[in-house]
């Protein structure tokens, strides 16, 4: 139990912010320090400040059921300091019901601390304030809006869950969005049941140290020590949300609590955290798991022969499988590693859960020779594995992972319009967990081809009209190639729009509309006419007819998380501009061409008898880049940004 | 099944496959209800077709804790009429159903998922609900409907001896079949709606059915009456008679605000101030909650309470001080169609208070904490709103927003060699409400992805902003920022070429695209100054002024050199009305001229 704490450094129990005595974590003592505060001195931007944030976990006998029910109390006391923080006294606090038992948060206890004139006025929650909402059938809400809360009051709050269920001991959130001044849980274990802690963002704790309780404890016919752990943090800053990230929760300092074993009092154990090779084998086992690819491998029996593979390559193979998975089974919407669906049911059905189709796709897969086996994955927003700690329910998608010769594929089933080695955004760039008996095998889960969008024009002017007009065409390749597919859905119309809404042009019709296979570029073209810019007897052109990049993805001025861009990405553009007749050039932009470790960009302009030709693309090298790339990013971006918008100029002969 | 919801499938004549522009469209819906005094159930069936996935979401029917909701069957059908797949009543699920601005209810709802692979197919299913309590007022408003209804159908069996009213609009008049013992009103209908929601839409085509019906006497907590907007105006104040209590200590404190102060309006002003700092909106609605108030005194324990509660307690504060005030009801947002005030129907969704003083009569919105005394805004001005008074309940007409009351105005000051610009905005109407809102409601950073992302230009980076509000008593606030920019000047030889500031217009469907009339239901008005800073270069000659008038507003644009500056000033203002479609060609030539100019890129010579 111990094991996960011994990186921990351990500190002794001394908080600083609390050694200026400014803080009081006694519970209905205000300090005047606390009262008086206009702003948290160490973020004066915060809407509000956690001042104390205490919990305590143990267990207690319960004599009529026999046994151990798990107690997590809470005590917060928070300071609101601007108009927004007052959302911040409003409590929802979750709680589960199950089929035989529920847990009840109770012992809720909580006041407002105001200060009228000279006088420090309290105001008391009533109980009959206290709602219950049903979120639906397994949880429900205790709701709480304190009363007499305005900018300077004080609100804390004070509640006890009793639970049944030992596996949901709550996650104990150090840092929030607002800043903390200190947390502090204490849990007091008993000798039956082990949970392996499982810290997110903390190098140290300020405080952890553990004791053997002095006094003994009995229930029934056990006698029994708890072990007294107390783990805390002071000063942690306010999380801030930042763009590509996968989910604040990979970052947020918080530990998090799974049963590990538990000891009968009568000698011998039950271990929940399993081992993963062990934990293979469960799923292999599992009724909607292993056995459900079991019976799809049976009934592929019947399928996989008139899918007409004979004489395809393996790899041919893998995408006639997953295109008769995608156009013949559709996705409810719903994730999960297990089929929530009998296979039959599925079949009937024609719809499932990613478990149903991405197992059945698998067993497809098998049954036709080739070498497959399911991976399970936490997807991006839902928070990253840690590998020390394996527990199921971390994971929530599962998808194939395929070897054809020497290649390996990830292959999901879910989405009809990605090419059929493309992966839906929620699973890149996340550690999935490989099913094979007896063994531990990691993949990374990246996308392999880049997402390119491709734009080209050919731009005629008429001086005479002072008008230029351009036959410009659109093309995506990859996950850019999916975006416009999406866009698309079978109707120009939609087209037509996503260039309104996106480019803010108005075109009347889109034409040549290719989209020949989702591994192929999804192209259009249409046709644009607009003023040309003129200044005396000289024209400004600008090649893109500023179609092209114009907006910095990196506008943050520091970034302090890594930047998770999915994919690989570039943009190209490539313009053919008829010089008009009597016309000469005056200025070309110069030709560059940069090329490093983060991103490549070349720009060339070039005369070619009576025409301009412009090339232009930039292409990011990662898909996944650490924070202090951001500022050379940018940078490049800026300059990249400028040179794609620089004009031609021609000139009256 | 029993013999009623044979009926109504009888009444499901052919199912026809329609055509697919919508993800999701009602092939059919029959609503059936019968009315015995205070008693009223619905029995509804609908067939909707589903067309894509993006059609799909869950079925879910919204009850009132008291009311009996049964769901009696629900299926998928393909499009030859085949079942292909029947809901377990096992997977019908219960939750509260809280909207976001209420915090605690008694509303609830019945959902589940039918989803087929197949597309188009149909979702049929049939649900009947007995409420506890209800007005028996029906209605049908296809204003509000963004899905074709192919065939709707509205029924209503009442006693023969209830007296009825009704209205309808776009819809022939019902169908009324009579025993003595029983009457029944059938109305039928059908509405395509516009398949895109358009800029600046009319909220009314015009040729949407309509449908209104009520009995006249109801009795919903008190007994009322839809006789007149009166009656109803009574039958409002009646369920609300007697909450305006103040505990003592609270009166006290009254007292002390307004000890001294002379005038009525100073003390509602004090009282007002009073109300936002230490009051905050917290919507409990239980019971009666959506029409009966809670007594003045619960929000003076907790210090909040919804729009009712607020506004009662505001006029019992008012009341404590001498002044009379009115509660006034009102169908409140930016989306919805004004109240028919022709036919008295309970459709309002919010309460404000009307405060009549010697010279003129003040709305005050309860709800908002950092508003002016008086400021009603977008959310509630220019339209029609009834004053709950004793025996005089009427309808009145709230204030419109007026130029002045909107007018943006930004000063940019460009400075090319740091790539800087710096502006200074003063922003009101929607605008200021939109920055008042996000300073009460979000954390610094959140308003900074909000400020970076959707308020600043895209080409631009933000370096520094601030948000201030010299007077709270004034609808304005000052947007300062620093933002670096590109390009803002590139020379090619002589030429200089100037990047423009446009002030941010939609752009506009094309003519030939366009399918209903224009709306603005209060006016845009912009006024900006653009300094560019020279350095060391001059120019000879600035760029032509423009001025445009038209029925649908007026625009300038002018310049003037001075010393090393080239500063660009325009105005433009659109007032509010309606343009009809027929005209709309006219309205896109003019706005499309001033989007023109607006992006046009200044081109001039360096001396």
């Amino acid at each position: 139990m111990k094991t996960a704490f011994l990186a921990f450094i351990l500190f002794a129990i001394s908080y600083l912010g609390y050694a200026q005595k400014n803080y009081s974590t006694e519970y209905g003592k205000i300090t005047q320090y606390e009262m008086d505060m206009k702003e948290y001195p160490q973020d004066p931007d915060a809407e509000a400040v956690v001042l104390y944030d205490l919990g305590e976990y143990f267990f207690q006998g319960d004599d009529n059921t026999g046994r151990f029910m798990l107690y997590m109390t809470r005590k917060t006391k928070i300071k609101i300091l601007k108009e927004a923080g007052i959302s911040y006294a409003t409590f929802q606090i979750p709680y589960y019901t199950g089929d035989q038992s529920w847990e009840s948060v109770y012992r809720i206890d909580a006041t407002t601390y105001n200060m009228e004139g000279s006088n420090l006025t309290k105001t008391n929650l009533d109980s009959k304030n206290v709602y219950d909402e049903k979120v639906n059938d397994r949880v429900r809400l205790k709701k709480i809006a304190l009363s007499n809360v305005r900018v300077g009051s004080i609100v804390e709050i004070t509640y006890t869950i009793q639970t049944p269920y030992y596996f949901n001991m709550r996650e104990w959130n150090f840092q929030r969005k607002i800043p903390v001044v200190m947390s502090n849980l204490r849990y007091r274990a008993i000798p039956y049941y082990a949970y392996a802690y499982i810290a997110k963002g903390i190098t140290k704790l300020d405080v952890f140290n553990s004791e053997a309780a002095t006094e003994e404890r009995r229930f029934g016919n056990l006698l029994y020590r708890e072990m007294i752990y107390n783990f805390g943090m002071a000063d942690l800053p306010a999380f801030k949300d930042e763009e590509y990230i996968t989910s604040p929760d990979d970052y947020m300092v918080n530990l998090n609590f799974q049963l590990s074993t538990i000891f009968f009092p009568a000698g011998g154990k039950k271990d929940i955290m399993t081992t993963w090779p062990a934990m293979c084998d469960d799923f292999l086992k599992d009724d909607d798991f292993g056995k459900y690819l079991k019976n799809v491998e049976k009934e592929a029996k019947k399928i996989v022969p008139e899918l007409k593979l004979t004489g395809k390559s393996p790899e041919e193979q893998v995408e006639a499988i997953t295109e008769y998975v995608k156009s013949k089974y559709s996705w409810n919407e719903h994730y999960g590693e297990f089929a929530n669906v009998t296979l039959s049911e599925f079949m009937k059905q024609q719809k499932g859960n990613v478990g149903n189709i991405n197992l059945f796709l698998i067993g497809l897969l098998k049954a036709a020779g080739i070498e497959t086996y399911p991976v399970i994955l936490s997807t991006r927003g839902n928070g990253a594995i840690s590998q020390a700690h394996p527990f199921r329910q971390f994971f929530n998608y599962v998808i194939a992972m395929v070897k054809v010769g020497d290649k390996t594929l990830f292959i999901d089933g879910t989405e009809p319009f990605l090419f059929y080695s493309d992966l839906p955004e929620r699973c890149i760039n996340v550690r999935g967990l490989v099913i094979k008996p007896k063994t531990e095998e990691w993949a990374i889960i990246r996308q392999k081809t880049t997402s390119v969008s491709q734009k080209k024009f050919d731009i005629t002017i008429d001086p005479s009209t002072g008008k230029f007009n351009a036959d410009i065409s659109f093309a995506g390749v990859g996950n850019e190639s999916y975006k416009l597919r999406t866009n698309y859905q079978d109707k120009p119309e939609n087209l037509i729009e996503y260039l309104k809404d996106k480019y803010k042009i108005n075109v009347s019709e889109v034409k040549q509309i290719e989209d020949k296979g989702m591994d192929k570029p999804f192209s259009f073209s249409f046709n644009y006419s607009n003023g040309v810019e003129k200044n005396g007897n000289k024209l400004f052109v600008q090649p893109f007819c500023y179609l092209n990049i114009h907006q910095n993805p990196f506008k943050q001025t520091k970034r302090t998380l890594p930047l998770d861009m999915v994919f690989i990405k570039g943009e190209i553009y490539s313009a053919s501009i008829a010089i008009p007749k009597g016309y000469k050039i005056e200025y070309l932009p110069e030709n560059t061409h940069t090329d490093d470790a983060l991103l490549a960009v070349t720009y060339n302009a070039e005369q070619h008898e009576d025409k301009i030709q412009v090339t232009a693309s930039y292409r990011l090298k990662k898909n996944i880049y650490a924070a202090e790339n951001y500022i050379g990013l940018k940078a490049s971006f800026i300059d990249l940004i400028k040179k794609f918008s620089d004009m031609i100029v021609l000139v009256k002969e | 099944m029993n013999n009623l919801l044979l009926t109504l499938f009888l009444l499901l004549f052919s199912l026809s496959c329609y055509g697919q522009t919508f993800d999701r469209e009602i092939v059919k819906k029959v609503e059936y209800y019968q009315i015995k005094g205070d008693k009223v159930t619905e029995t509804d069936t609908l067939v909707i077709q589903i067309n894509n996935r993006q059609g799909e979401e869950d079925i879910c029917i919204g009850y009132t804790k008291g009311d009996k909701l049964s769901i009696d069957g629900a299926w998928i059908e393909d499009m030859e009429g085949n079942v292909v797949r029947k809901l377990s009543m096992k997977d019908i699920k219960d939750r509260n159903y809280n909207s976001e601005s209420v915090f605690f209810g008694d509303y609830f709802i019945k959902y589940f998922s039918l989803k087929h692979h197949a597309y188009p197919y149909k979702i049929i299913y049939c649900y009947r609900i007995s409420y506890s309590k209800s007005f028996g007022a029906c209605r049908v408003d296809c204003r509000v409907e963004d899905k074709p209804v192919h065939s709707g159908i509205l029924v209503v069996e009442l006693p023969g001896d209830e007296t009825i009213k009704h209205k309808e609009m776009n819809v022939k008049s019902p169908e009324i079949v009579s025993d003595g013992i029983l009457q029944k009103y059938t109305w039928r209908y059908s509405y395509t709606p516009l398949d895109n929601k358009e800029l600046n839409q009319q909220k009314t085509i015009g040729d949407e059915p309509i449908v209104r019906m009520l009995p006249t006497k109801f009795k919903y907590g008190v007994a009322g009456s839809f006789d007149s907007w009166q009656s109803y105006g009574n039958w409002v104040y009646r369920l609300n008679k007697g909450r305006d209590e103040l505990p003592l200590a609270e009166q006290s404190k009254i007292t002390s605000l307004i000890n001294g102060v002379p005038d009525a309006k100073t003390k509602a002003k004090i009282l007002y101030r009073y109300l936002q700092d230490y009051t905050r909106y917290i919507n409990v609605s239980l019971k009666l909650g959506g029409f009966q108030s809670y007594p003045a005194s619960y929000v003076s324990e907790n210090k909040y309470g919804d729009c009712k509660a607020l506004t009662y307690f505001m006029q019992a504060m008012l009341k404590h001080a001498g002044i009379t005030s009115f509660p006034t009801l009102v169908l409140a947002g930016e989306d919805l169609p004004k109240t028919d005030t022709s036919f008295p129907f309970p459709e309002f969704n919010h309460v404000i208070l009307c405060v009549p003083f010697e010279k003129d009569t003040v709305f005050l919105e309860c709800t908002a904490k950092n508003i002016p005394f008086g400021y009603l805004g977008t959310f509630t001005q220019d339209r029609p709103v009834l004053i709950v008074e004793e025996n005089s309940s009427h309808i009145t007409h709230t204030p419109a927003l007026k130029e002045k009351d909107v007018r943006c105005s930004t000063t940019f000051n460009v400075n090319p060699e740091q790539s800087e610009v710096t502006f200074k905005s003063v922003l009101r109407g929607k605008k200021y409400e939109y920055f008042n809102s996000m300073e009460s409601y979000i954390s610094r950073n959140q308003m900074d992805i909000y400020i970076r992302n959707g308020v600043m230009p895209s080409s631009s980076e933000l370096l520094e902003y601030s948000i201030l509000k010299n007077d709270r008593n004034i609808a304005e606030i000052r947007f300062n920022a620093k933002v670096r920019v590109e390009n803002i000047f590139q020379a090619y030889g002589k030429n200089l070429r100037i990047k423009p500031f446009p002030i941010s217009l939609p752009l506009y469907e094309t003519p030939g695209k366009r399918k209903s009339g224009l709306q603005f239901d209060y006016p845009e008005c912009y006024s900006d100054t653009i300094v560019y800073h020279l350095g060391n270069q001059s120019i000879p000659k600035a760029p032509s002024n423009v001025s445009i008038q038209s029925k649908y507003g007026s625009y300038s644009i002018s310049y003037t050199i001075g010393q090393n500056t080239l500063t660009c000033t325009k105005a433009l203002s659109i007032p509010s009305g309606k343009v009809d479609l027929k005209d709309y060609k006219s309205f896109y030539e003019f706005i499309q001229s001033i989007r023109n100019i607006e992006y046009r890129t200044i081109y001039t010579e360096i001396l």
